[in-house]
C-alpha cells in the first residue's frame, strides 16, 4: 500500500510517465499495421523471425529427444 | 490404448475433421486475424491426436505413414530457412520481408513473385506461417505417434 502510494506520489510530482523512453515501439507500432493487420504475426514472422526459426527448431529438438530416450532398446538394430 | 465406446467412436472422428479444418483456416488467415502458424499447427495435432487416442494406433482413420511425416517436417523446416536465404540473397539480411520491402532495397520483379496475393501487404509472413504450421502439426503428432508406437512396442514384448 505504501509503496502504491510512494509510486502514485512520485509519478505526480516527476510525471514518470513523459520521462519513459518508448524505443523501438514506436517504429513498430509506426510500421507493423502498414504490413499486416495482425501486428503480432508481423512481429513474430517479420521483425523476430529469428526466434519463430529457433522456435520450430525445439519442437524437432522435442521429437528427437523423445525417440532418443523412450525408444531405448526399442527401436533400431536390436542387439 | 485405444477405447472401445461406441459413442466416443462416433463423435470424435466429425471432431477431429472440424478441428484440423478450423486448423487450416487459422494457419492461412494468420496475417489478418489472431493466431498463425504455431496455434493453428497444434489445432490440427489435436484433432489427429484425438482421433489416434480413441480408436488406437492401428486402426485410426487419420493416420500419419512414415514417409509422410517424413516429407513435411522436411518441407517445413527446409521451405523457412531457404526463405530466409532468399531474403539474404537479394536483400542482403536473414528472413528479410522480400514482398514487403520496408527498406526499398528490392528489385520490384522479385518483390511481386513474393508479394502474397491479397489485399494487405504482408509480403513472405503467410508462406512462413503455412511452413511453421506444417512443421509444428508434423512435430506435435509424431511425438503422440511415437508415445503410442512405444506402448504397443512394450506391450508386444512382454
Amino acid at each position: 500500500m505504501a509503496a502504491i502510494f510512494s509510486v502514485t506520489l512520485a509519478d505526480a510530482v516527476f510525471h514518470l510517465s513523459s520521462m519513459i523512453n518508448p524505443g523501438v515501439s514506436n517504429i513498430y507500432n509506426a510500421l507493423g499495421t502498414q504490413i499486416a493487420p495482425n501486428l503480432v504475426t508481423v512481429v513474430i514472422f517479420d521483425f523476430r523471425a529469428y526466434d519463430t526459426l529457433g522456435e520450430s527448431i525445439i519442437l524437432l529438438t522435442a521429437g528427437l529427444v523423445v525417440l532418443l530416450i523412450f525408444g531405448r532398446g526399442l527401436l533400431g538394430d536390436k542387439q | 490404448m485405444s477405447q472401445n465406446s461406441i459413442i466416443l467412436k462416433l463423435v470424435s472422428l466429425p471432431i477431429s475433421i472440424i478441428l484440423i479444418c478450423l486448423g487450416i483456416m487459422t494457419i492461412l488467415g494468420g496475417h489478418i486475424t489472431p493466431g498463425g502458424g504455431f496455434q493453428g499447427g497444434a489445432m490440427i495435432a489435436s484433432g489427429i491426436i484425438l482421433s489416434i487416442i480413441v480408436y488406437g494406433l492401428g486402426n485410426s482413420p487419420l493416420e500419419l505413414s512414415h514417409t509422410y511425416i517424413e516429407v513435411l517436417e522436411s518441407v517445413g523446416a527446409l521451405g523457412f530457412i531457404i526463405f530466409g536465404l532468399i531474403g539474404l540473397l537479394v536483400g542482403g539480411f536473414y528472413l528479410y520481408n522480400v514482398g514487403t520491402d520496408v527498406l526499398n532495397i528490392v528489385p520490384q520483379y522479385i518483390q511481386n513473385i513474393f508479394h502474397y496475393p491479397d489485399v494487405t501487404n504482408a509480403g513472405i509472413i503467410p508462406y512462413l506461417n503455412i511452413f511453421v504450421g506444417l512443421k509444428v502439426f508434423v512435430g506435435l503428432t509424431s511425438i503422440v505417434i511415437a508415445f503410442a508406437g512405444f506402448k504397443k512396442l512394450t506391450e508386444e514384448g512382454e
